[in-house]
């Protein structure tokens, strides 16, 4: 059995597309870093067009209001009305206030100000979300935003003001604990996931290539020693590959930048022991957030490689099986594009959980738990129709000269 | 010692039934050629005894040990080449040997003697998969002996080897076999076959021919004699053949060429061509050689 796990693992690291893969996964995290930190530069300079546009819009409304209410009071007959256009003046002129305060604040987004944003920020939007409770039209004042969302981005500030949590420049601020939670995010997870296929799709179909399976198969070992050794050593070396590459670019990430707090609120959807995703989003700090993403993370890379090792075992091809496993990526893609979370296709489609934030956040019907049973039962379905092949079928083909 | 037994071994791929009731032994140091045309279940046999592919029915019996109840002792001391050589196109030669003999935990004294044995030397620091089909195949070679084999199994092991490889390859194989190892082989060069094999097994239409009935095709063809003439005369080689004195017969403008029943017979026949005025030119009794053995057996179908 030793020589069969030194046999897979030489034949991991001796293949020239596990350094292509490592130097393709760090360039491609480079890029995401780099895209995000742009990202993050740009976010106050459009955050000032957003409020000063939102601006315009409550100056014309008030003009507007102002008009109303001098005709409401030269006729001086519904004293209601009168008061109702007193109340929505008010309304607005203090969203003007907060928008005046807003825009200074986004000609110097410096880290220091953070606090001082989010205070202003939770006041804001505190004052918003009564507006839009009282019956207040949001649209009407050039605000693309709904009531969730106001209350989301309340809790946020109440606790990073509460708790005196340094609050993020921006969402895109690479510190590392954002780099790590961006990173279980769509479209960001495919870097992993393609990684992972990467790694693994010559799992079984690279000894067919060349026709090297005529000598493995016909040594002294079992089929099925052959089959878990070249399961668990992949799954072994492709972890290790992506938790010391994606260790390393955090500690990278907190070194340049920094490394941002570990109890940074992060949304989450605490049904986990339920089958159903049925209750609103809590906050949890960041730290036990990951420590709770980790073991669906774990079950999702599990899953990926043996998808990938049994598309690879059917095909007996490493091209074909780049071919299929990037098609079934593409349609994880479509997938998302054209159905809402909530679509019950995603409670049948294997891939949804891949993206870890949605499931955690209660992106879907079914809660995280419901995900990590169905994904092992599939794992092991998999793994099962795997080793039926290998160990019952006749080995044939392969090898050109 | 028997090193290999290969017991009614029987199968199907779909309704093709691609080796029928296959039975032969190898013996410890006996080198046996193994003999068919494409399609006549050679390979699948070959496989069969790798463990590559599973026979409907039959037993393997690989050193004493049924290949289906104690594989790993069976396939302990046994090493196979099988149709195009097996190897890692994406790694070097050296890297090959190296992965293989990590497979079987072999010494690194015995991977050098391989290295020696392939007599790649510098090349085998290239990739395979820019090797010429002769190296290929002595690297596979190579690999093959990494495990010091007691049973070996060679599917078309001249392929794509020079001269100077094929007779290394001959004397390499004489040399297992001279130390005890069991050789099934089989080529399509069968003279270079011929030469070093101890005995030859037959397989035609999944069927493997009986030694008595292998023989027979041999004894026939010491009979069959070759006569120049000037002209045919099939009216007399048919009263010969009715007559039981030949068994068959072809003839051509200049050539006549008849198979008798019994060596007794050849006077009778002369004789009866002399007299009824036929001029013979010359005489040529035709070897029982490998090729004419495999021309009579898979060529003609019947003498």
């Amino acid at each position: 059995m030793t020589g069969l796990f030194l046999f897979e693992g030489r034949r991991f690291w001796k293949s020239k597309k596990t350094l292509v893969v490592i130097l393709l996964l760090l360039i491609t995290l480079a890029s995401f870093i780099i895209s995000n930190t742009v990202q993050d530069k740009l976010y106050w300079i459009r955050q000032a067009a957003d409020l000063t546009i939102e601006r315009v819009v409550v100056d014309t409304e008030i003009k507007r209001v102002e008009n109303e209410l001098s005709l409401l009071e030269e006729s001086a007959q519904d004293n209601l009305a009168i008061e109702g256009k007193e109340e929505e003046l008010d309304f607005l002129t203090q969203r003007r206030n907060f928008n005046v305060q807003q825009i200074n604040q986004t000609k110097n987004p410096t880290e220091d100000k953070a606090m001082e944003r989010a205070e202003l920020w939770l006041k804001s939007d505190r004052h918003l979300l009564s507006g839009a409770e009282a019956g207040m039209d949001l649209e009407q004042m050039g605000l693309d935003i709904s009531i969730p969302e106001i209350q989301q981005r309340i809790l946020v500030n109440e606790y990073l003001v509460q708790q005196q949590v340094q609050p993020l420049n921006s969402p895109y601020e690479m510190t590392a604990t954002n780099f790590a939670y961006k990173l279980l995010d769509y479209p960001w997870i495919i870097i992993v996931l393609l990684a992972l296929v990467l790694l693994n799709i010559d799992v079984f179909s690279g000894d067919f290539d060349g026709g090297a399976y005529k000598v493995l198969y016909s040594r002294p070992f079992s089929r099925r020693q052959i089959y878990c050794v070249k399961f668990l050593v992949r799954t072994a070396y492709s972890m290790l590959i992506i938790t010391g590459i994606v260790a390393i670019t955090f500690y990278l990430v907190g070194t340049v930048n920094e490394f941002g707090e570990l109890s940074y609120p992060v949304h989450y959807m605490p049904s986990f022991h339920q089958l159903t995703a049925i209750d609103s989003q809590v906050l949890l700090p960041w730290a036990e957030y990951i420590y709770r993403a980790v073991p669906l993370l774990l079950v999702v890379c599990s899953f990926i490689i043996l998808l990938t090792g049994i598309i690879s075992l059917l095909t007996r091809d490493t091209p074909a099986t780049l071919s299929m496993s990037i098609g079934i990526l593409f349609l994880d893609y479509s997938l998302r594009t054209v159905f809402p979370g909530e679509s019950s296709i995603f409670a049948f489609w294997p891939l949804a959980p891949t993206v870890i934030n949605d499931v955690l956040q209660g992106a879907y019907n079914l809660s995280a738990l419901a995900y990590l049973i169905l994904l092992i039962i599939a794992a092991l379905a998999l793994l099962a129709v795997g080793l039926f092949i290998t160990v019952k079928g006749d080995l044939r083909g392969g090898g050109c000269n | 010692m028997t090193a290999l037994i290969v017991d009614k071994l029987n199968k199907s791929y779909g309704k093709h039934h691609v080796l029928k009731d296959v039975s032969f032994t190898v013996e410890a140091g006996e080198i046996v050629g193994f003999i068919g045309p494409n399609g006549s279940g050679k390979s699948t046999t070959m496989k069969c005894i790798a463990n590559l592919v599973y026979p409907d029915s039959g037993k393997m019996v690989i050193q004493g040990h049924d290949l289906k109840i104690a594989r790993r002792l069976a396939l302990k001391n046994f090493s196979s080449l099988i149709e195009a050589p097996g190897l890692y196109f994406n790694l070097s030669g050296r890297e090959n040997l190296q992965l293989f003999a990590s497979l079987q935990r072999v010494p690194k004294k015995q991977v050098e003697r391989v290295v020696q044995y392939t007599g790649l030397g510098a090349r085998l620091r290239e990739k395979v998969g820019k090797y010429s089909m002769g190296m290929k195949q002595r690297l596979a070679l190579g690999i093959a002996l990494l495990a010091d084999p007691s049973v070996l199994v060679l599917d078309e092991p001249f392929s794509g080897l020079d001269p100077d490889g094929v007779f290394k390859l001959r004397e390499m194989i004489k040399g297992l076999a001279a130390a005890g190892c069991g050789i099934l082989f089989s080529s399509h060069q069968i003279l270079e076959m011929d030469k070093i094999a101890h005995r030859n097994i037959f397989i035609k239409d999944g069927r493997i021919i009986p030694q008595a009935e292998a023989q027979s095709y041999v004894t026939a063809l010491n009979y069959r004699l070759a006569i120049q003439q000037d002209s045919g005369d099939l009216e007399l080689m048919n009263k010969l053949q009715d007559a039981g004195v030949i068994s068959d017969f072809q003839q051509d403008e200049y050539v006549l060429q008849f198979s008798l029943t019994s060596m007794d017979h050849l006077t009778t026949v002369l004789a009866e061509l002399v007299n009824s005025g036929r001029q013979i030119n010359g005489i040529a009794p035709q070897t029982a050689d490998i090729e004419n053995v495999y021309s009579a057996i898979y060529t003609q179908g019947e003498l």
